[in-house]
């Protein structure tokens, strides 16, 4: 089999997956209690008296067999229409749209952060060759890892922008817009910053040991010998092979990546008010917004599938060992 | 590892506690209050945080309190609430009831013009009623308003006439709950759906301008109000979503108004120069916080046990100490500002002895052996149900368990998401409930307390009392003050008794505004922008203003 | 730092963290370890346990209330705990107060011992860590064998299953799951979190038993009449048996920061419970700061996370040949 045909076959088999995940999101949904009271509004919810239920049933065609409704959807989703938002009316693309960049904003610049800093890391920390483990730089790996990270994010809130007042508590931005390019850009790096840094320093130090281990294997003595004779000093050949080896984790990453956004996002962009995917998940599930939350799910699940697909196919071309076993 | 890491923690500790110690420092804009000043001049902006982005500027359809601000400007009803929740002219000027109080007219201000510039008419009150009324429409907290109108018809040009079903003290007070919309602009196409609401004209002091989603609203003054122009040029709507960050917003001069988180109180109101630059506002807000006891249930059923749980938590060391004295402990469910508010009656005290004995009278007897309270072999053991958001439900329940666990009688505490608590309340499907609520300016309290499935339809505890039906029926009928007051006063007396729910606290609203501003009113009731008219009087003096016109 | 020194000192911080869950009423509790009441000797602070332990009561007849009145007539106390608060006892006149002699880690905002409180959230992190992981493992294997030794469509279908459910985001799944019953409580807490994590241990399960099935060992058992469910049992689950605590390890720590995630957005385990995620939640409610409600809360998970962490890294590295 080739590796489209492989393709091929995981995407015809994620159609299934799909459906199954849909149908489970919108079983969730319907189980959840508190529907009528939630779409009467904010403050609708408390004068609900039992006409005003069963008119709410009637606007959004509650009464109906949940498969109908289920159905229903499915079909328009198949035009690509995700419906609306039933909180503020706006089609549901836009409210994701609108959440989504802020969101991939963070993440890129979290995984550029991560990378930036645990390739060096891991290079020069592979390159001193310590025996074993790799003492206090393992340490401190373990530490970073083990750090919970939202908790994490309330004590560099505390510190930073409570205590000191250097950067900024919550938000993406201050400055009202049109404000000069500069200024805007600055103003939203001061915002990042915490945010960001809360959400990549747990991958950091995953990748600084990762890459150090890789590179281990690579800066052995005979490897060094064959280089030098091919004339590429070792650390040239440290950095190649770190970056060539550094793009599997990368592309796993990448893959892992989506679902990571929206749940563990949520925390860090509580903390932060953050206008994220995550805020907009919990927001719409807590206020039963079932067509954001619908949408959502369906994002995140072709997103996801579609990451691991590609990662396995990136992989499979990296590495033609891989592709022999995924093809058989 | 030991060593090192003990450094560590002593260090970051120690850096934490600094961080702790530092000041908020607030840049310039001094004021000065004691400035002479020559009287109202136009100019400048209010610029006030909301949390988050109107639903929608639907007026109609709306139910949120962003898109109610909004409305309150830049719309109109034909009578609204004054500074003490009395009812003042608004578009209609003047208004009679016939004889047998079933017909209301109301007679509408002349040479009234929609921002547009066509002429205000008694058809667009007539069109808003039916927009209302038009389940389409989805104007789930309005309708109710209407349901014992017969019939809303315009007898000319300026005069509206209402036909009611039934006589009802609440007619009136619900046309301060309508913004009325313009008719001339929803002749094509579905109301629900038009493009104007995302650009709404109304006949109000401020004129729509623009909304960008997610960051402002900006609103901007009328020249032609009826009642004259307002002196304040703009006023800004920015969205802010966190209260910590409003509040800093308005120490960086960002907005010129916030609410006060009741922690901040004490500290902000001490600070000589937050008190040079920000008049500090204190006003208890028409919600109640309440604790409902299901009388389905086989505990809550007898009003001693009621009342014991009200007497195991200390209610007035909570306000004074936890929530900061930012609220009025409550006897029932009639705000010290509503009419018909008996002053006498004070609130149960915090009385763990009287508590036992009385759930000693009613069988709840102590087992010698466990000293857990049990009656016919049941033990005392119910579930509490809160809702997340606030931490007040979950200090409160956490104070009740405590008290209740020293008498013998366990609490267990379960979390709910708010829609969720609703539906459990809705359905009585609960032993017991922390919940609030939101009240009227009027006081009538049939939809909690009377016995009929229709008229109390928030009577979650299934309180039933005969005497107490007659009298909420009779309230509702009374158009005589004095014989209103006696029936309410009555009520009152007959909730302490019987305790179906253990009325907690009223919250107070603590807010900030700029000093710079004049003719600044806190209507005690709705505080300083939900009354009319409010901050169509306030002006800012020539030299003080952050945006001169111009 | 060597494997096993990795491995011993994962190890130790566990059982140090599983000490203090178990010994928790004893570390912090307003009531006395040892007093003497009407001339007799008793273990107050033993009671706390709940159930047969009652009988470590002062006095049969009577309640006694350790906070007030301390050395009243006829008590005595003999020894207190070392933290001599307990984690549900308010203290309306001391809220928010900063750590001081009184208090060493401050009070909470209804007056609470923050100390003792993060004492008596480690029984509640173990308590749900450990369930949850353990019913994870359990689905997990049981999915994975079945899977991996069902044959064709059985692995096929179980894949999908698996697919799907790995496909929702933990954290909304979780609270999707506890909004979702009507009686909420510790266990759907518990069952929540473990139908997050399972899928992992499935995925992995089902590829050590196809790849196992596949070697030469399997064949002889099954040449020589070996059902499967004693093949897997006996021989498959045992081969594989590092590897899945290794996993185990891991999913403990995450159950227990999705715990305490969820605790800090309002649906985790309910009031007065102390979580420290719940601690975390009321500091950061607060705009005045309270470093005492996040600094402490926040070592104690780093603590345990790093506990299990340290402990699963060392047993991997001491088993698993491929990493060097």
């Amino acid at each position: 089999m080739t590796l489209a045909g492989y393709a091929a076959r995981r995407l015809i088999a994620a159609v299934p997956t799909l459906i199954g995940i849909t149908l489970i999101t919108f079983l969730l949904l319907e189980i959840l209690p508190g529907r009528e009271a939630a779409l009467a509004g904010p403050e609708g919810g408390s004068f609900l008296t039992g006409e005003a239920v069963a008119r709410i049933r009637a606007t959004y065609h509650l009464d109906e067999p949940a498969w109908r409704r289920y159905l229903e959807w499915l079909l328009r989703l198949c035009r690509w229409d995700l419906g609306d938002s039933i909180l503020d009316g706006r089609p549901v693309s836009q409210v994701i749209q609108e959440a989504a960049v802020p969101t991939l904003v963070l993440n890129v610049v979290a995984l550029a952060m991560a990378f930036c800093v645990s390739v060096p890391v891991g290079v020069g920390w592979a390159r001193r060759r310590r025996a074993g483990r790799g003492g206090a730089g393992s340490l401190v790996s373990y530490l970073l890892y083990a750090f919970p990270n939202f908790a994490a994010a309330l004590l560099l809130q505390q510190f930073f922008s409570v205590g000191l007042g250097l950067l900024p508590l919550q938000g993406t931005n201050d400055l009202p817009p049109g404000s000069p390019f500069w200024a805007t850009a600055r103003d939203l790096a001061a915002h990042l910053i915490l945010p960001a840094v809360c959400l990549s320093y747990g991958s950091l130090a995953y990748l600084a040991r990762f890459t150090r281990t890789n590179l281990l294997e690579v800066l052995t003595r005979e490897h060094l010998l064959a280089a030098r004779g091919r004339g590429i000093g070792e650390t040239v050949l440290a950095w190649r092979h770190a970056l060539r080896n550094a793009l599997i984790p990368l592309i796993t990453l990448l893959g892992l990546l989506v679902p990571a956004l929206l749940g563990g996002s949520v925390l860090i962009e509580t903390v932060f008010s953050w206008p994220g995917l995550g805020r907009l998940y919990f927001y719409s599930l807590q206020n039963r917004d079932f067509p954001v939350v619908l949408g959502l799910t369906t994002l995140t699940a072709i997103l996801t599938l579609a990451g691991a697909l590609l990662a396995d196919l990136l992989c499979a071309i990296a590495d033609p060992r891989f592709a022999e076993e995924v093809t058989r | 590892m030991g060593k090192g890491f003990a450094r560590a923690w002593l260090s970051l500790a120690l850096a934490l506690a600094l961080s702790g110690c530092r000041q908020a420092t607030a840049p310039g804009g001094a004021s000065h209050p004691a400035a002479a000043d020559a009287g109202p001049v136009d100019g400048d902006w209010f610029t006030l945080p909301i949390d988050s982005d109107p639903t929608t500027l639907n007026f109609i359809s709306g139910t949120d309190t962003y898109q109610e601000l909004v409305a309150r400007y830049v719309a109109d009803t034909l009578v609204d609430e004054g500074p003490a929740l009395e009812t003042v002219p608004r578009l209609a000027l003047s208004w009679e009831f016939s004889g047998d109080k079933k017909t209301l007219t109301l007679h509408l201000r002349r040479g009234v013009r929609w921002h547009d510039g066509a002429a205000f008419t008694s058809r667009d009150v007539v069109f808003t009623y039916r927009q209302v009324i038009n389940p389409a429409n989805r104007a789930l907290n309005k309708i109710d308003l209407f349901r014992d109108v017969v019939e809303v018809s315009a007898l000319d040009e300026s005069t509206v006439r209402v036909v009611y079903r039934e006589p009802t003290i609440l007619a009136l007070a619900a046309w301060s709950r309508i913004p009325i919309v313009a008719e001339h602009l929803f002749r094509e196409g579905d109301f629900a759906s038009s493009p104007v609401h995302r650009a709404p004209v109304g006949t109000g002091a401020y004129r729509f301008v623009s909304w960008e989603r997610g960051r402002q609203l900006v609103l901007s003054a009328n020249d032609d109000y009826f009642l004259g122009r307002p002196h304040l040029d703009r006023i800004v709507l920015k969205i802010i979503p966190s209260r910590s960050t409003q509040l800093q917003a308005l120490l960086r001069g960002d907005v010129d108004w916030s609410p006060v988180p009741p922690e901040e109180w004490e500290s902000r109101s001490r600070s000589a120069d937050f008190r040079r630059r920000f008049r500090l506002f204190r006003y208890p807000v028409l919600y109640l916080w309440y604790i409902a006891w299901n009388e389905k249930s086989p505990f809550f059923s007898d009003s001693r046990v009621r009342t014991a749980m009200t007497l195991s938590i200390d209610r007035a060391s909570y306000l004074r100490s936890v929530y900061r004295g930012a609220g009025t402990l409550a006897a029932s469910i009639f705000h010290p500002h509503q009419f018909g508010y008996d002053p006498d009656l004070s609130p149960l005290p915090f009385d763990l002895e009287r508590a036992g004995r009385l759930l000693d009278e009613a069988g709840w007897v102590r087992d010698p052996r466990d000293r857990v309270r049990r009656k016919g072999g049941r033990e005392f053991r119910f579930t509490l149900l809160i809702f997340q958001g606030t931490p007040v439900q979950e200090q409160i329940a956490a104070l009740l368990q405590e008290g209740l666990a020293s008498n013998g009688v366990s609490v267990d505490i379960r979390i709910l998401d708010f829609p969720a608590l609703l539906d459990r309340l809705q359905k009585r499907d609960f032993e017991a409930a922390i919940s609030g609520r939101l009240l009227t300016s009027d006081p009538d309290p049939t939809l909690f307390f009377h016995s009929d499935h229709q008229l109390g339809a928030s009577n979650y505890v299934g309180y039933s009392d005969p005497e107490m039906d007659r009298l909420l029926l009779e309230g509702r009928h009374a158009f005589e003050p004095v014989e209103r007051g006696a029936i309410y006063r009555r009520v009152q007396a007959i909730l302490q008794r019987d305790q179906p729910y253990t009325f907690l606290f009223f919250p107070f609203s603590t807010a900030a505004l700029s000093a710079r501003f004049r003719e600044v009113t806190l209507s005690p009731a709705s505080g300083l922008l939900r009354w009319y008219p409010g901050l169509l009087n306030w002006y800012v003096p020539l030299e003080l203003q952050k945006h001169p016109r111009g | 730092m060597s494997s096993p020194s990795t491995y011993r000192q994962g190890a130790m911080v566990c059982s140090a963290g599983l000490l203090v869950a178990a010994l928790a009423p004893l570390l912090a509790n307003d009531r006395p370890l040892v007093a003497r009441v009407e001339g007799k000797l008793c273990l107050p602070a033993l009671a706390s346990y709940g159930g047969p332990a009652s009988i470590f009561r002062c006095r049969r007849a009577a309640d006694i209330d350790w906070r007030r009145g301390r050395a009243e007539g006829g008590r005595q106390i003999l020894l207190d705990p070392p933290i001599h608060h307990g984690p549900l006892s308010t203290d309306l006149e001391s809220v928010f107060r900063p750590p001081s002699r009184e208090h060493p880690m401050g009070t909470d905002s209804l007056g609470r011992d923050v100390a003792a409180r993060l004492v008596h959230g480690f029984p509640v992190a173990v308590l749900v860590g450990g369930l949850a992981t353990g019913l994870a493992l359990v689905l997990g294997l049981a999915f994975g064998a079945a899977a991996g030794s069902g044959g064709r469509w059985a692995d096929l279908g179980l894949c999908r299953v698996i697919d799907l459910v790995a496909c929702f985001p933990t954290l909304i799944l979780a609270l999707a799951l506890v909004a979702a019953v009507d009686r909420p409580g510790l266990g759907t807490l518990v069952g929540a979190i473990a139908l997050t994590r399972w899928t992992g241990i499935a995925r992995f399960f089902r590829g050590e038993v196809l790849r196992q099935r596949a070697l030469a060992y399997c064949d002889a058992a099954r040449a020589a009449g070996a059902r499967r469910p004693y093949l897997l049992a006996r021989h498959i689950l045992p081969n594989a048996l590092p590897p899945i605590l290794v996993t185990a390890a891991f999913s403990a720590s995450s159950a227990i920061l999705l715990e305490s995630g969820m605790s800090f957005l309002g649906l985790g385990v309910s009031p007065p419970t102390p979580s420290w995620g719940a601690i975390l939640a009321e500091a950061q409610k607060q705009t005045h700061p309270a470093w005492w409600l996040i600094l402490f809360p926040t070592l104690a998970l780093f603590f345990t996370v790093l506990g299990c962490n340290l402990l699963a890294e060392g047993h991997r590295d001491a088993t698993d040949p491929r990493i060097l």
